[in-house]
């Protein structure tokens, strides 16, 4: 087993892209020590959630000396990475449940065949009071608001006992109570020794969600604590000009 | 022959109809799930050319042209080849993915229409007819024919059930369904293959021009309808085998229209009536 002592992530020398010899992001490298959460910030096309995805194996050309999830390659820990996609990449017509929804963070345990018992499904029930939408259970997913859509699959991932969570932009088009709310649950994670990065977007939020950050422009500008990593310098240099952080 | 056996003859077409009708709506669900809709399209076009081959192979190997087996075999493998051509001409990023569809839906529908010029030279062919192919026809098909498309709806259907779940998540999120470790490429060859067996297997019944009605519309009656995956599977199978028996019993009963195109009108009519009753029922939830 790794110990406490493993980074929950390490990148090194990570470039990816979707053509070849065109990489969006270039050598990246950095390490997330776990019961961290860590903000991925960027401008627009800075390559954050190619990152997000190159590290998981979805972006087809990715070079890396390096990519170590809890101190193992990701095919032998997949149960303990949850991926949370864009709201937005999601086709929220389709015919489910919520609790399907949540249902399925079961199946990297169950596998293809074996069948969902009480059990399972009460952790999924479980999951989907942990971000306070247990009488949705039963609604259809195209009926919940944005800010509940983007709790569904926080609970999906909940539902999967993972140990690190990898979401891409989940305060994206939320109201300010589901943002409130939802980094309420991705804090209670973190004291409980979970591992979080998040794309986000909002630079003026960072400091109040996140301990850590990374400044991404195609490659990285600045990493460490969010006062260090949000400077006028680094944002100057990333951003192209001054950025309005709220500070 | 006495008019008990005509009748047990129509029965047992009639109970075919309706196990293609099902399986069309059920499978039609997750190729609707999976935006693939076109890909029916192109993969019963794409038949032709298959199906004409294996008649002339048939014939010249002495087993008959109009061999079951060997026709669904010939019209898979084209229809096989042409939905694996679409992506691979799509990657060219100077035709893009529609321009492909149409160009290989129309090319190998235009190699079929050759190749069926030849097939109906033949004097085993001529009876035939490739209105009978293109439109569909129940009263045309051989009990070896309708025994052939059972077998094979039996068991595409049972390849559905078995792979219900993870076929449901790749639809859903193809990106978590990759990060959890299912074989997302496998899956969706089997969703292309499961579609290609639909297809080969409705062919003579609905027509190759018509039979992705057949796999479209009772599918996207059942998703207006609402309710999980499993009940829209379950309802637009239902639909499906309705609008399936229902065309088959129109198009005898008015001489000359062919079955695929009666079971198309079946199906369209199901979707019209399906889009205020899926208002209603939003209406009534909401």
């Amino acid at each position: 087993m790794t110990g406490a002592a493993t980074p929950a992530l390490e990148v090194r020398s990570l470039s990816a892209g979707y053509l070849r010899d065109e990489p969006v992001v270039r050598d990246i490298s950095f390490t997330l020590a776990r019961g961290s959460m860590t903000a991925l910030i960027g401008p627009n096309g800075a390559g954050k959630s190619t990152l997000i995805k190159a590290m998981l194996g979805l972006v087809p050309f990715v070079g890396a000396d390096r990519i170590a999830f809890l101190g193992a390659d990701l095919a032998s820990v997949r149960k303990r990475v949850a991926y949370i996609p864009q709201r937005s990449q999601i086709d929220w017509n389709f015919p489910a449940s919520a609790l399907d929804i949540v249902a399925m963070g079961l199946y990297p345990s169950l596998g293809l065949f074996r069948r969902a018992n009480r059990e399972t499904r009460e952790k999924a029930r479980g999951a989907l009071a942990a971000v306070g939408l247990a009488d949705a259970a039963r609604a259809q997913i195209g009926a919940l608001s944005g800010g509940q859509q983007q709790r569904v699959l926080v609970a999906r991932a909940l539902a999967q006992d993972a140990e690190l969570f990898l979401l891409d932009e989940p305060f994206a088009n939320i109201d300010a109570f589901t943002e409130t709310h939802l980094a309420e649950v991705l804090r209670g994670l973190r004291d409980r020794g979970r591992t979080i990065l998040a794309v986000h977007h909002d630079l003026r939020s960072v400091r109040t969600h996140f301990d850590s950050a990374i400044l991404l422009s195609h490659a990285i500008v600045a990493q460490g604590a969010v006062a260090e990593v949000m400077t006028d310098a680094t944002l100057a240099r990333a951003y192209g000009f001054h950025a309005e952080t709220g500070a | 022959m006495s008019t008990a056996a005509i009748g047990a003859n129509t029965l047992g077409v009639l109970a075919g109809c309706m196990l293609f009708g099902a399986l069309a709506g059920a499978v039609g669900t997750f190729v609707l799930a999976r935006r693939r809709a076109l890909v029916a399209d192109v993969a019963g076009h794409a038949a032709l050319p298959g199906v004409a081959l294996a008649f002339l192979a048939g014939e010249a190997l002495g087993l008959g042209g109009r061999t079951a087996w060997l026709l669904l075999l010939g019209g898979a493998s084209t229809a096989l080849l042409a939905a694996w051509c679409v992506p691979a001409l799509a990657r060219l990023r100077r035709v893009g993915p529609d321009a492909a569809t149409a160009v290989v839906l129309a090319g190998f529908f235009g190699l079929g229409a050759v190749l069926f010029s030849i097939v109906q030279g033949h004097p085993a062919g001529s009876q035939g007819g490739l209105r009978t192919l293109l439109f569909g026809s129940a009263a045309a098909m051989s009990r070896a024919e309708v025994i052939a498309l059972t077998v094979l709806a039996l068991a595409t259907l049972a390849l559905l059930a078995a792979f219900f779940r993870g076929l449901t998540l790749v639809a859903f999120d193809e990106g978590f369904a990759r990060t959890a470790g299912l074989p997302v490429r496998a899956l969706d060859l089997l969703l292309t293959l499961l579609l290609v067996a639909t297809v080969v297997a409705g062919m003579q019944l609905a027509g190759i021009v018509l039979v992705v009605a057949m796999i479209i519309t009772p599918a996207a009656a059942a998703r207006l309808l609402g309710g999980r995956i499993g009940r829209v599977t379950a309802v637009a199978a239902i639909i499906g085998a309705a609008t399936a028996a229902v065309g088959t019993l129109a198009s005898r009963a008015v001489p000359g229209v062919p079955t695929g195109a009666a079971m198309t009108l079946a199906a369209t009519a199901a979707l019209l009536v399906a889009v205020p009753l899926g208002h209603l029922a939003k209406a009534a939830r909401a």
